[in-house]
């Protein structure tokens, strides 16, 4: 409610059309009255055809395709418009609401501000004509018990004027209006006459905080899925509430399972006990997630069954279907599976809200920079021990900077990715794992802070937060990125080509990137040696003529004698010993112009 | 009356014919997780959906090879109780065998079901 508070401006108010009599006239002239039942049966014949129309589509003759993708078009074009001759906006039954509220208002002494945004919401006629009693003494109990008097709210630092917010929209298969006011809430157990007037007509009531749901089942037989594998079970999506299909690697949060999608954490459900890496995002009014999945398989149009009562208990299916191959799936209900998430998420967001829920427990802040800009803060209990470490002895294994620590093997990680010095000392803050370093450029103070709610929120998926300490913006650390984190490793495989033919400098780096590696071109070897101390190359190609300088500079120094060198040549590793004396420096040989063989050497060199 | 006799484990059973729907081998059965040990799962018989429930489990019996399902109607919807073998309809059955109503044990069924929610 308080996003709500905030920016009541961008709640588009109800918009009632007004209709030229000139037009109102024809309207009339050209509508007949239709029994509900037929359209209804209407309804089910075109249920029938799509069924139909499926298990043709099993038959897999190419030239029948066609005429079967026709029909299916056919088929929702009917369905569309005979759900068109029975439905209408929602914003018809609530036009004459600012004035009834305001009424209401005055009745009870209160001040209310009136959102209504229920554009996209479309009824069955029916259902909108018995939604008018129960919905508007549902808003009257609402304005009654739940909006405090104005003296009240003011007391509470709350504004004078209520803010009472109805939406609707519509889902998969049931449209949702939802009530919303940021008074005290209304309880359950006053409206319960209520809410068995709303289950008459076949809607349901959930009760949230502040927030009432009213779910009113669409009479919508025919949607369109994604029928997926999980755990050897075949189950359908229904297609509207999928964001995106994806495949990466699942990582640990507070040991919950995620998924990074563009700097955001995406939590994920599972219904089976392994986790998979195909993963279906799906989206609910609310919520976002993924679902593991073993399979992604087809998108099907098909006609959704209700269950027997015997499942209609199990919330996480909202129907079954029987596909074209005459069996049958269970659609699983992305509703009540984001429930399942409803938690963990809280628990991503966790840190702060922790800290925001424990206000009056201060909280230990290490405050630090990473470079000479803005200060950033972590959790003291994310710290395990701050220590100075020697920037040359950190090695590099499979794309990850480490460090022989003590007894252990610490990941050395930076902010922003940012290269690691070869030489030096630095600062750094080891984890809570105890098996990740943190370089910090200074460490400047532990201070205790009071969380409130002036966070700011931040994008970056380093930092949870920005908040004001001591009157200068912090960044508030998110250790869990860096606990999570997986090394980049094409990044740090970054290979130098040094020829002094122009052709082979041109010739050959286009094949080396394709493999995935960073590469920097050069002609001479003093160049070489100039880039070797400003880059970390993780391996050196160079001509074994020119590039001899080279391989016996690095060879000699401590430095850079871990690096492999490849040298490249017409000659095979005898040939250039007989010819060049001490060629044991270089720990390969390569023929020029052979692409293949270049790439199996660097990666196993680099490996 | 008509009754429909068969088998459950070692024991022999008659339904009212009345109840039921239809006698069937058993199709291929979509599993539920989630679902009550006592529900199979669901199949298609000839595009209706119909829940497949072990007979055994509710009645606390043994199977010993179940390979027939009874269709019966209950509440609107369809239920397959699966017994080991269907033996024949007559009209004279032998008085001593015990005689089920399907829709008594299904209302039963969702009594106690119910209480466990």
């Amino acid at each position: 409610m308080d996003v709500l508070l905030q920016e009541p401006k961008t709640i588009e108010t109800n918009k009632t059309e007004i209709i030229p009599p000139t037009l109102q006239k024809t309207v009339i002239k050209d509508s007949v009255r239709v029994k509900l039942t037929d359209l209804d049966r209407l309804m089910q014949n075109i249920s029938d055809l799509v069924s139909t129309r499926n298990q043709l589509l099993h038959l897999n003759n190419n030239q029948l395709s066609t005429p079967i993708k026709k029909l299916g078009h056919i088929a929702s074009d009917l369905q569309n418009g005979l759900l068109k001759t029975r439905t209408r906006p929602l914003s018809t039954i609530l036009s004459s609401y600012q004035k009834t509220i305001h009424n209401l208002a005055q009745e009870f002494n209160k001040k209310i501000n009136l959102y209504i945004d229920v554009d996209s919401a479309f009824l069955d006629r029916l259902i909108l004509e018995q939604l008018k009693a129960p919905l508007s003494q549902l808003v009257r109990l609402i304005i009654d018990l739940s909006i405090e008097m104005p003296v009240d709210r003011l007391s509470n630092d709350k504004d004078e004027a209520a803010t009472l917010l109805i939406k609707a929209y519509n889902e998969s298969n049931q449209t949702v209006i939802q009530i919303s006011d940021d008074g005290k809430g209304l309880a359950e157990t006053n409206a319960l006459e209520i809410k068995n007037s709303f289950e008459k007509i076949g809607a349901r009531l959930d009760f949230d905080t502040n927030a009432i749901n009213i779910k009113i089942p669409l009479n919508l037989p025919i949607i369109s899925v994604l029928t997926v594998v999980i755990d050897h079970v075949k189950y359908a999506l229904p297609f509207t509430s999928i964001n995106s299909v994806c495949n990466r690697p699942i990582e640990l949060l507070n040991n919950e399972p995620i998924i990074r999608v563009n700097n955001t954490s995406i939590p994920l459900v599972s219904l089976s006990s392994r986790n998979t890496n195909s993963i279906i995002i799906l989206k609910t009014v609310d919520t976002i997630f993924g679902l593991m999945v073993d399979e992604v398989q087809n998108i099907e149009e098909i006609v959704i069954k209700p269950l027997s009562r015997a499942l209609q208990s199990i919330q996480e299916y909202m129907g079954a279907t029987i596909l074209g191959d005459d069996n049958v799936v269970m659609i699983l209900n992305p509703n009540t599976l984001a429930k399942k998430v409803a938690n963990k998420q809280l628990t991503i967001k966790n840190q702060i809200e922790k800290y925001k829920a424990a206000e009056r427990a201060k909280s230990s802040l290490l405050l630090f920079k990473i470079d000479n800009s803005s200060v950033k803060a972590l959790p003291i209990e994310a710290i395990k021990r701050l220590d100075e470490i020697d920037l040359s002895k950190v090695e590099y294994t499979s794309g990850q900077a480490v460090l022989q620590y003590k007894d252990v093997i610490l990941r050395i990680m930076t902010f922003n990715d940012a290269k690691i010095p070869k030489t030096g000392f630095s600062q750094i803050i080891i984890l809570s794992d105890g098996k990740t370093g943190l370089i910090v450029s200074s460490i400047l103070d532990i201070i205790e802070h009071e969380f409130d709610s002036k966070t700011i929120a931040v994008t970056n998926p380093q930092y949870i937060s920005a908040t004001v300490i001591n009157g200068v913006t912090t960044d508030i650390v998110d250790a869990n990125y860096f606990l999570t984190k997986q090394p980049t490793i094409t990044k740090t495989n970054h290979i130098m080509v040094m020829d002094d033919s122009a052709f082979f400098r041109r010739f050959l780096p286009p094949a080396i990137s394709a493999a995935g590696y960073e590469v920097t071109t050069v002609d001479t070897a003093e160049k070489a040696i100039e880039q070797l101390h400003m880059n970390n190359f993780s391996l050196i190609i160079a001509d074994s003529k020119s590039g001899f300088e080279l391989v016996k500079y690095c060879k000699e120094n401590d430095q850079f004698k871990s690096i492999p060198v490849v040298g490249l040549s017409s000659f095979s590793l005898d040939e250039v010993k007989s010819k060049l004396g001490d060629v044991q420096l270089f720990d390969a040989f390569i023929p020029k112009t052979h692409h293949a063989k270049i790439i199996k050497t660097i990666s196993e060199l680099v490996a | 009356m008509s009754h429909l006799l068969f088998k459950l484990g070692t024991q022999y059973f008659r339904f009212p014919i009345g109840q039921v729907k239809d006698v069937l081998p058993i199709p291929s059965i979509t599993k539920i997780p989630l679902a009550n040990k006592e529900i199979l799962g669901v199949f298609n018989l000839r595009g209706e959906i119909v829940t497949a429930i072990d007979l055994a489990t509710i009645l606390e019996k043994e199977t010993l090879s179940p390979s027939m399902i009874i269709v019966t109607e209950f509440a609107n919807d369809l239920y397959g109780l699966i017994v080991d073998k269907v033996d024949c309809i007559t009209d004279s059955p032998d008085e001593s065998i015990t005689i089920l109503h399907p829709d008594e044990l299904l209302s039963k069924y969702f009594k106690t079901s119910a209480e466990t929610y």
